[in-house]
């Protein structure tokens, strides 16, 4: 493990539920300072292969390497532990735990307290308006900041490498805009992220380098300016 | 006035060792989401420990209190291992596995039933008094042993409660009751949390019954009416919360304590479970249910 090594490497990823094929050969590469996003369509497969790499769904083939080291099949507690972390589709908050206790739990493999009331410090500083509100139930507050909650709580284990699946579906343009914002600066910290959106537009804005999966497959993958002036991508996933 | 103080006082004392028993069942569903019928085998053979080794100190001249307290130590010390064996041979196996840790514990029951039966006979075992005397309280007396079951009963739960609500490791049970996939994203080692609440649950189960032992008649057969309630109370209360579990056990004691005195322990018992019924259609999810 060498300090160029490749945040994230997937190679050959296959996945199936029982019978139902859901990722057929993915290769796809998060590689160091970038912002990478995987585009496609409700039901192409995203998730899954969020899930493949955070160790939820085993892969039936295929190798996922976490900054050098192969971790196919590892189990997600242990891929935090090697600087993973994960805001999964529809936030899974501890809706019936208070903030602090949600943002307690993302630091919850680190044993060093001091640096943990510092990073609580620095990411209640990116969403002031929930710092006065932190023994409030996470279940509670708006979609939006239940978004930032999610957000926030995986940064509280001071991830390397970020996974973000589908951060900003059914919000408002506003927060939309403050969530593409958001992953910009948590990019500017040395945090390398994988955005998978079905909002191609924000996220080929945010990103450096983009994939699109269409039926569990990738079908395009390039830099993001490159894709985003792409006739074909436009038509398909832009609606221009 | 002095009725309702004494049916008071008589539902917090059931109420107690149901709250043991039933925090105990609620904490291995919310982790595991298995139902554990064998559970109050768990109870039973640390009452039958209790049972058995009183006298036994008791004879060797070991004045009651303490030998009572050592019955304990080995009581709950049996317990765990019996719990640490039925998780690492069994449940291990069958985590949110409905079907298979049902069949699983059905086995257990069985089994542990006939284990019972050889090791500590059929027979009733009665505990000597441990702490003689009636303390009275707002005109309604009761034995000093009841007393201190309840006092050691809510000492017991307001502390799980703290460390479920204060400690790392509690807040990680939690968490995985609520969602354990999430709880995994966030590092929480899944198995072990697991296992660690299947303990605490064995654990409550051994003080339960370790409690209950002295002021009830023992036999290998005492889980069962527990277990019964105990469910009861978490249905009632909302599988799977802690809370929940305290308020159904208070709840079934009342209903079965207030429906005993007026009229008698068959109506009683149907009057619970039309409650059940009640709580279900209103709330299908128990009064402070949630997933
Ligand atoms: N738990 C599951 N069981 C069975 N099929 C699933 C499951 N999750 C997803 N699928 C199927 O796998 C395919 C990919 O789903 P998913 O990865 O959730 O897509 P996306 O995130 O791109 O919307 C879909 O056809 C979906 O129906
Ligand atoms: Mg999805």
């Amino acid at each position: 493990m060498t300090a160029e090594a490749i945040p994230l490497a997937v190679a050959g990823l296959s996945a199936s539920y029982g019978v139902v094929p859901a990722l057929h050969d993915v290769d796809l590469s998060v590689r160091s300072g970038q912002i990478v996003t995987l585009i496609g369509a409700n039901g192409a497969g995203k998730s899954t292969l969020i899930k493949a790499v955070c160790g939820l769904v085993r892969p039936a083939s295929g190798t996922v390497r976490l900054f050098g080291e192969e971790v196919t099949g590892m189990s997600p507690d242990r891929l935090v532990r090697k600087g993973l972390s994960v805001v999964p589709e529809g936030r899974r908050l501890f809706g019936e735990m208070t903030l602090l206790e949600n943002l307690e739990l993302g630091a919850f493999a680190r044993n060093d307290q001091a640096a943990v009331r510092r990073d609580l410090d620095k990411v209640l500083d990116l969403f002031p308006e929930l710092r006065d509100r932190l023994s409030t139930a996470a279940g509670t507050f708006s979609g939006g900041q239940q978004q930032m909650i999610a957000v926030a709580r995986a940064l509280m284990s001071a991830p390397r490498l970020l996974l973000l699946d589908e951060p900003t579906i059914g919000l408002a343009p506003a927060i939309v805009d403050r969530i593409a914002e958001l992953i910009t600066h948590i990019a500017g910290t040395g945090v390398n992220i994988l955005l998978v959106e079905q909002n191609a537009e924000t996220a080929l804005a945010v990103a450096d380098y983009a994939y699109i999966l269409e039926g569990g497959a990738i079908v395009a993958h390039d830099g993001a300016r490159v894709l985003a002036n792409s006739p074909e991508i436009q038509r398909a996933y832009l609606g221009i | 006035m002095h009725t309702a103080i004494q049916l008071i006082l008589t539902s917090l004392q059931i109420g107690a060792v149901y709250i043991l028993f039933s925090l105990g069942l609620t904490l291995i569903f919310g982790v595991m989401r298995i139902v554990n019928f064998a559970h109050g085998h768990l109870f039973a053979i640390s009452a039958l420990v209790v049972a058995y080794t009183v006298p036994l100190l008791a004879g060797w001249n070991l004045p009651a209190l303490p030998a009572y307290l050592l019955g304990v130590v080995a009581a709950v010390a049996v317990t765990l291992v019996l719990g640490f064996l039925m998780y690492v041979f069994g449940f291990r196996y069958f985590q949110r596995d409905m079907v298979g840790s049902f069949i699983l514990s059905i086995g257990l029951v069985l089994l542990l039933d006939g284990v019972f039966l050889k090791v500590f006979g059929g027979a009733v075992r009665p505990v000597p008094e441990i702490l003689p005397g009636t303390v009275t309280i707002l005109g309604a007396p009761v034995t000093a042993q009841r007393l201190a079951l309840c006092v050691a009963a809510v000492i017991i739960t307001a502390l799980l409660y703290w460390a479920m609500t204060r400690t790392k490791l509690g807040k990680a049970l939690r968490a995985v009751s609520i969602d354990h996939e999430a709880a995994m994203l966030q590092g929480v080692p899944y198995g072990r949390i697991a296992f660690a609440g299947f303990m605490i649950a064995s654990a409550l189960a051994a003080l339960a019954g370790a409690l209950i032992a002295p002021v009830t008649i023992v036999s290998p057969a005492i889980g069962a009416d527990y277990l019964i309630k105990g469910f009861i109370a978490v249905i009632v209360g909302g599988l799977g919360s802690v809370p929940g579990a305290i308020l159904g056990g208070l709840f079934v004691a009342a209903i079965e304590t207030v429906g005993g005195f007026y009229f008698d322990a068959t109506s009683a018992t149907i009057a619970i479970f039309l409650l059940v019924i009640v709580v279900l259609l209103v709330r299908p999810k128990g009064l402070l249910g949630h997933g």
